[in-house]
């Protein structure tokens, strides 16, 4: 890949984002490769999670926000714990992914809409319906029959319990509406741009 | 032992058969441990990374329900355990973050109590020699790995459950039980955990490797201490076997129904017939 390092590179202000986005310091690397030779999804990514850290050293963010990477990660956390050097790989990954979010990136991967599924059910019930995450899944994402195969199994081995808990909804709906309110004073304490939630 | 006993969402919904054999042991070794009354979702790691300060705040309130009945809390759920932690770790400690978290709960959460995991609780407080006092019948000539996942050794600094890359907590109580704990090399590899609904063939493609090498490895079944690891190895393994044209047959078994089977429990109490690898023509070539 060419780099055009007076055009491509915005090192100061997108480290600063980032160090503060994923609470770790990016330039302890010395791109050994460990992280990438346990990653469990390294075979989907474009570019190898080593790569990433070094991108992100480099100040190349427009190569890491519009990577796949950052969508497949997991986050099972194994890159961070076999660091040598204490970069938390797996905070990169989950800081660049809110960065993109609010760069307005669109998602490499169909992870929205199970998160929206669960907020959806946490705001319902208080807790999670189960079937209703995967009900609301399908729909948000367009494949209605995903996986409804299995539901008749489930119900004949009774692996399934099929009434919804009610639980404090009321009084969580009242607090995802504060988180709200605070991370919009939050952001504009710090001039950024808002996050937009659902 | 001052515990209250937080299920979570998955073992009260889609791992009916973890709770149960959670149960039926905790109640037989008469720990007097209750379900926590009040208790609500831990956010899982779908809330995470869009919506860091609701993950934080819906544990804290399960933390303050522990508060209201002077208890500490045992879980099963890795994710419930860890997300328990997490929020535990935020209300410990002034800054930014905890100010932040106390205006979205309207209140503070003194986070004080012991949360511990029943695996831990059973070999470091009640006891390997405690256990087997117990046990009427040996789980002998089974061969079985024990197979951790990710979120209940990682990361260490937050969990300290027990060595990331090579755990025994779990073989330890499963030796207990007079089965063969093999040693194998997948014990702490992801399973794909939440891709089993938004790209399920990673969790078969993920989910096969370890079965593989758990059956290379010699075992005859699994042992699993997490309700997601568990859906992906029994649920789908039929469909494991189909995309890759293998027979594996390996029954997984929640660590809690083993120990049930040791204290000579109804295998119906301890929900055994819920697998969807049928672990009976096992059993029952063992004599057990």
């Amino acid at each position: 890949m060419q780099i055009n390092l007076s055009k491509d590179v915005d090192l100061l202000q997108f480290g600063k984002v980032l160090k503060q986005e994923s609470e770790t310091d990016v330039r302890k690397c010395y791109q050994c490769g460990k992280c990438t030779a346990g990653c469990p999804l390294n075979y989907l990514m474009d570019i190898s999670p080593s790569q990433v850290i070094r991108f992100c050293q480099l100040g190349i963010k427009e190569k890491v926000l519009n990577s796949k990477t950052i969508w497949f990660c997991i986050f099972c956390d194994t890159c961070s714990t076999r660091c040598p050097q204490e970069v938390d790989i797996k905070g990169v990954m989950d800081g660049l992914r809110r960065m993109a979010t609010r760069e307005g990136v669109q998602p490499k991967a169909q992870v929205r809409n199970l998160e929206k599924a669960f907020a959806l059910m946490i705001k319902m019930f208080g807790r999670v319906y189960e079937p209703g995450v995967v009900a609301g899944y399908n729909f948000m994402s367009g494949n209605l029959f995903h996986d409804v195969i299995l539901f008749p199994l489930l119900l004949i081995k009774r692996k399934i319990n099929l009434k919804p808990h009610f639980k404090k909804a009321g009084e969580i709906r009242g607090m995802f509406k504060r988180a709200e309110k605070v991370r919009k004073e939050r952001a504009s304490e710090k001039g950024k741009e808002v996050v937009a939630h659902e | 032992m001052n515990y209250a006993y937080y299920p979570g969402c998955s073992l009260e919904s889609t791992s009916p058969d973890f709770n149960e054999s959670t149960k039926a042991i905790v109640d037989f070794l008469g720990l007097g441990i209750g379900e926590l009354p009040d208790w609500v979702c831990c956010g899982a790691s779908s809330l995470h990374p869009s919506d860091k300060l609701m993950s934080l705040a819906l544990p804290s309130l399960t933390l303050e329900s522990a508060n209201k009945e002077q208890k500490d809390i045992m879980v099963q759920c890795p994710a419930c355990y860890a997300h328990l932690r997490e929020a535990q770790e935020a209300l410990s400690h002034e800054g930014h973050e905890k100010d932040d978290l106390v205006q979205v709960i309207g209140r503070d959460v003194p986070a004080k109590m012991k949360i511990k995991h029943l695996s831990e609780i059973l070999l470091n407080e009640v006891g390997i020699p405690a256990l087997q006092e117990k046990m009427v019948k040996k789980l002998e000539g089974i061969k079985i790995a024990s197979y951790y996942g990710c979120v209940i050794v990682r990361p260490k600094k937050l969990m300290k459950y027990d060595d990331p890359e090579n755990p025994m907590v779990m073989d330890q109580l499963v030796s207990a039980t007079g089965a063969q704990s093999i040693d194998w090399p997948f014990k702490t590899k992801c399973c794909g955990a939440g891709y089993s609904i938004s790209k399920t063939e990673v969790t078969l493609d993920l989910t096969y490797e370890i079965l593989s090498q758990a059956k290379k490895n010699g075992a005859e079944a699994i042992s699993v201490l997490c309700p997601l690891c568990h859906i992906n190895l029994d649920l789908r393994q039929k469909a494991i076997e189909q995309r890759y044209g293998e027979k594996f047959n390996l029954p997984i078994f929640y660590y809690t129904q083993l120990l049930g089977l040791s204290f000579g429990l109804d295998p119906k109490k301890l929900a055994l017939d819920r697998l969807f690898v049928n672990p009976f023509p096992l059993l029952k070539s063992k004599g057990i």
